[in-house]
């Protein structure tokens, strides 16, 4: 290590307290004389505390991420427990159920005693009802009012100057201030929320016509069974008896249907924790759909073979590299960064999960992933992302598939026939399709959980069937349509892309062939200037070059620059008269560049004086070597490039040691030709500067690959979430994921 | 969690669980930053750089938490943005108090000014490339072993790495001592 490198290691060990105590007076002893020790000391203490801001700024901005991530799951909301008020139930006798509740909005009537009315304060709502209108309560109670739905007493349409007077007691604080009691004659009763709607016009008040209803959506966290809708009646004592209960009508209410989630359970979580971007539906959508069923296909990502991490790249690779002679670090495909991070923690804390209770999204994730490993193929009868794109569109807007009610079943779903049973009954409410589901009529996981869906009642939305059943066909038409276009599109990727694979193994394998002939040139030369200058020292003329090509050629097959030595030293020996052992040293030539790793690319050659050409040096470490042959001068060229700046740095090689330092230099890429010509043979050097437009193409190359891959990893990685079944189907524990029960 | 587990939480070398669940204050103070004539963009650097003093803060083995820790966060969100105002303008003085206790409060001051300091570091973090950065974090806060880093990172041995975070830390203390 470096004298500087070492003065930091020490300084380090003081300021982690790793000193014993002598050494540590002894420290602090010249602190106190060295002032600018002292500064180095302060200096790495406060690059310390700044890397460790810097590492919590991250986790900051992670935290930041997932949070927003969190945010942006719309369908985490709790949906409406939505009641339907048939004409007539609150609006007959309603000055008879509800007198009591008070006109006057802001003067509790306390006049009456200790049976007071009851004081809730009143919202009003001037609407126009030529057309129907939505409106919010305060407390998230939401009426949907159909046009001209109001008559006054005399049974004359008011559509104009319409107030909606509306209280609600949702909470329990609300209802027990306002005295109102949640009594059905002697019967106490468990409560979602108690409202009271009126309609003024002026002084007059109105009433719902015959035929009209108004939808009441009542909000609630939990859906509770066996809720019921009671009607308000007012006792002599000034309290309200609940009565005639009617079960709730669970009609749907159809949202925007590209708001709900139907990916894959899994997906987003899987997605989000491999780091993606989720809040770009595009890019979701993309990968999402780039999903389709068949076995090859799945194979291919599945294949194990594909990821050995941390072994040090691929088996398609390992292939590459008996090719390569110089075998240099970049040609090995890295791993991608997720997979990566991914094994790492594993690696680090088997049960990091666990132990740092992350969120339950997290854990589920990871039990997708634990099961990757145990694929199940031939799951074409599962529900792929085409059957979901061709009904997660704008033309099922308005069906019971637009709704919250049916998201949450879509993700218990999990074969094909289970979807289409909905599919097809577009036009009965949802519980017949889910009593299909709990009677085990269809093949499904879950059936437990789609009989309590069938328990909810949940009806459909208020559309003509004649609708509902154009809707069906179009949805079968249009699940042909995309799984073909999904099969064809990907078939057409990935072809484009081992095409390109095989391009890229051609010119890896010209560019073996060329440097196999420069190396043999440059054996050949070397191998005759040596015999030369050993003839020489020995007293014996040189008798020329007179090279046998046939033999030739299986030397060079056979040899690596390891065995240069063995034909010179059999030479040699071939003239033992003299009595003189003559031996050429070859000496381990040792190139350093001074951070090394802080460039993206860099390359060694040395170029010796004479006639041959180049040689590219191997990459050890975070050195360069090469032997170098005594009785030659070389010349140490470094080319190295970081983005696109090219850096340039040349020497000459030592005859005492076998080490180089090297400097390099920025440089232009047009000063670094004038440069590489001037300091080697033109072969060379035009050699050379080929060779380096080759290894640019090869990394350009790589980086394709490298998105290849980690799509590939991804998409991998992502498989189980539409080949795995959750326990509900009773398999072999095989996929065991437990769905995110997100209520309803 | 409660605001102890938080703490805790926030104590470890893998602080994002507290965090995540500090982040459910953050549309609070967004609010309250776009009511005092800020922009989301302040708000969230206001947000991002408060977490960052807290979890400095709470590392401090003399922290005790004395108000709620949302108040905390808050009464350092606040105090953050006060001196990012008065650096804009310096006339006039923000008229909202922290709702800490005046010792708090000033403790806090002066935490601040020590860490501006470091701050004003974590630029220098910022030359020394990429790579560099993660192999010093991944050994001074996430605390990881060479070995690890070495798997984690590509280097062919820890030894490696060890003499790669030396040269690193050269860099940048390099950066530091001669700024030129």
């Amino acid at each position: 290590m470096r004298p500087e490198l070492k003065k930091i290691e020490i300084i380090e060990r003081y300021l982690n307290n790793e000193f014993n105590e002598k050494d540590k007076a002894e420290f602090e002893a010249r602190l106190k004389k060295d002032p600018k020790l002292k500064a180095e000391v302060e200096a790495q203490k406060d690059l310390m505390e700044a890397v460790k801001r810097q590492g919590i700024r991250q986790s900051v901005k992670k935290a930041e991420k997932s949070f927003k991530f969190q945010k942006s799951l719309k369908w985490m909301i709790p949906s409406a427990v939505v009641v339907l008020i048939a004409a007539g139930i609150l609006w007959l006798n309603q000055a008879e159920y509800f007198s009591h509740f008070g006109f006057d909005s802001t003067i509790p009537k306390t006049e009456k005693g200790k049976n007071s009315p009851i004081y809730i304060p009143q919202q009003l709502f001037s609407i126009d009802n030529e057309e129907a209108i939505v409106v919010e309560g305060k407390q998230g109670i939401v009426l949907a009012i159909p046009e001209e739905a109001f008559e006054d007493e005399q049974g004359n349409l008011v559509t104009k100057g319409v107030t909606i007077l509306l209280k609600e007691a949702l909470d329990a604080e609300t209802i027990l201030k306002s005295g109102l009691s949640t009594m059905a004659d002697s019967n106490v009763l468990e409560t979602a929320g108690m409202f009271e709607l009126r309609a003024i016009s002026g002084d007059d008040e109105l009433r719902l016509r015959k035929g009209k209803e108004i939808l009441v959506s009542v909000p609630t966290d939990e859906r509770l069974e066996g809720m019921k809708l009671y009607d308000g009646e007012k006792l002599p004592n000034g309290t309200i008896n609940w009565v005639n209960p009617k079960p709730i009508e669970n009609y749907l209410i159809p949202e925007d249907i590209l708001t709900l989630n139907f990916y894959k359970p899994g997906f987003m979580d899987s997605l989000h924790y491999l780091g993606k971007d989720t809040l770009d539906k595009n890019y979701v959508d993309s990968l999402f759909y780039s999903f389709y069923c068949e076995e090859g296909f799945l194979e291919y990502f599945a294949s194990d073979s594909l990821i050995q991490p941390r072994a040090g790249g691929f088996n398609e690779n390992s292939e590459e590299k008996k090719l390569e002679i110089g075998g240099s670090e970049e040609n090995s495909i890295e791993i991608s960064e997720e997979v990566q991070k991914f094994y790492f923690f594993r690696r680090m804390e088997p049960n990091w999960y666990q132990s740092n209770k992350i969120s339950e999204n997290d854990s589920a994730f990871v039990g997708i992933l634990d099961s990757s490993a145990q694929l199940n193929f031939g799951k074409c009868s599962l529900i792929w992302p085409a059957d979901i794109k061709a009904f997660w569109n704008v033309e099922f807007q308005g069906s019971n598939l637009a709704t919250k009610e049916f998201e949450s079943r879509m993700k218990f779903l999990t074969h094909k026939d289970a979807l289409n049973v909905y599919i097809q009954n577009l036009n009965k409410p949802l519980f017949y399709s889910d009593s299909l589901l709990a009677n085990g009529i269809v093949e499904n996981c879950n059936k437990e959980k789609f009989k309590s869906f069938y328990a909810r009642r949940d009806r459909q939305v208020k559309v003509k069937n004649e609708a509902m059943r154009k809707l069906a066909s179009y949805y079968r038409l249009r699940r042909k349509i995309y799984a073909k276009t999904i099969k064809d599109s990907q078939e057409k990727f990935w072809k484009k892309q081992s095409e390109l694979d095989g391009k890229r193994l051609k010119s890896v394998s010209q560019n073996n062939a060329k440097n196999l002939k420069i190396n043999a040139q440059n054996l050949r030369q070397e191998f005759n200037e040596s015999l030369k200058e050993a003839n020489k020292k020995l007293g014996i003329r040189y008798r020329g070059n007179n090279p046998n090509k046939g033999q030739y050629r299986t030397i060079v097959r056979t040899l690596g620059w390891r065995n240069l030595d063995r034909p010179v030293t059999y030479r040699i020996k071939l003239s033992p008269s003299l009595g003189e052992n003559m031996k050429i040293e070859y000496t381990k030539l040792k190139v350093e560049v001074e951070d090394v790793d802080s460039f993206d690319r860099i390359y060694c050659y040395m170029v010796s004086g004479s006639e041959f050409s180049f040689r590219r040096m191997l990459r050890k470490g975070a050195n360069f070597e090469s032997k170098t042959n005594e009785f030659f001068n070389y010349k140490i060229i470094t080319v190295a490039y970081k983005n696109d700046q090219a850096y340039f740095g040349m020497k000459r090689s030592p005859k005492d040691t076998g080490l180089v330092r090297m400097d390099l230099k920025q440089i232009s890429s047009k000063e670094l030709t004038v440069q590489l010509k001037a300091y080697a043979k033109p072969r060379a050097s035009s050699d050379m500067l080929e060779d380096l437009k080759f290894k640019k193409l090869l990394i350009e190359d790589n980086k394709r690959r490298r998105v290849n891959q980690s799509l590939k990893e991804l998409k991998r990685s992502l498989i189980p979430v539409f080949t795995n079944l959750n326990s509900g189907c009773g398999e072999s524990g095989v996929g065991d994921i437990q769905p995110i029960d997100i209520g309803n | 969690m409660e605001d102890q587990k938080i703490v805790e939480s926030l104590k470890k070398n893998r602080p994002e669980p507290g965090l995540k669940k500090l982040y459910h204050y953050y549309p609070k103070f967004q609010n309250w930053v776009l009511a005092k004539g800020g922009t989301k963009a302040d708000a969230q650097d206001i947000f991002q750089e408060a977490l960052i003093i807290l979890v400095r803060k709470v590392s401090d083995p003399n922290f005790s938490l004395t108000s709620k820790l949302s108040t905390y966060l808050f009464g350092i969100c606040k105090l953050l943005w006060r001196n990012e105002l008065k650096k804009k303008n310096k006339s006039q003085t923000p008229d909202w108090n922290l709702d800490l206790v005046e010792a708090e409060e000033s403790d806090l001051e002066e935490f601040l000014k020590k860490e501006s300091k470091f701050e004003k570091l974590e630029k220098v973090l910022q030359d020394i490339g990429d790579r560099c950065r993660q192999l010093l974090i991944l050994f001074y806060y996430r605390s990881l072993s060479m070995q690890e880093i070495a798997d984690n990172m590509d280097f062919s041995s820890a030894k490696l790495a060890k003499n790669q975070k030396y040269k690193c830390m050269e860099r940048a203390k390099k950066k530091i001592m001669d700024p030129s």
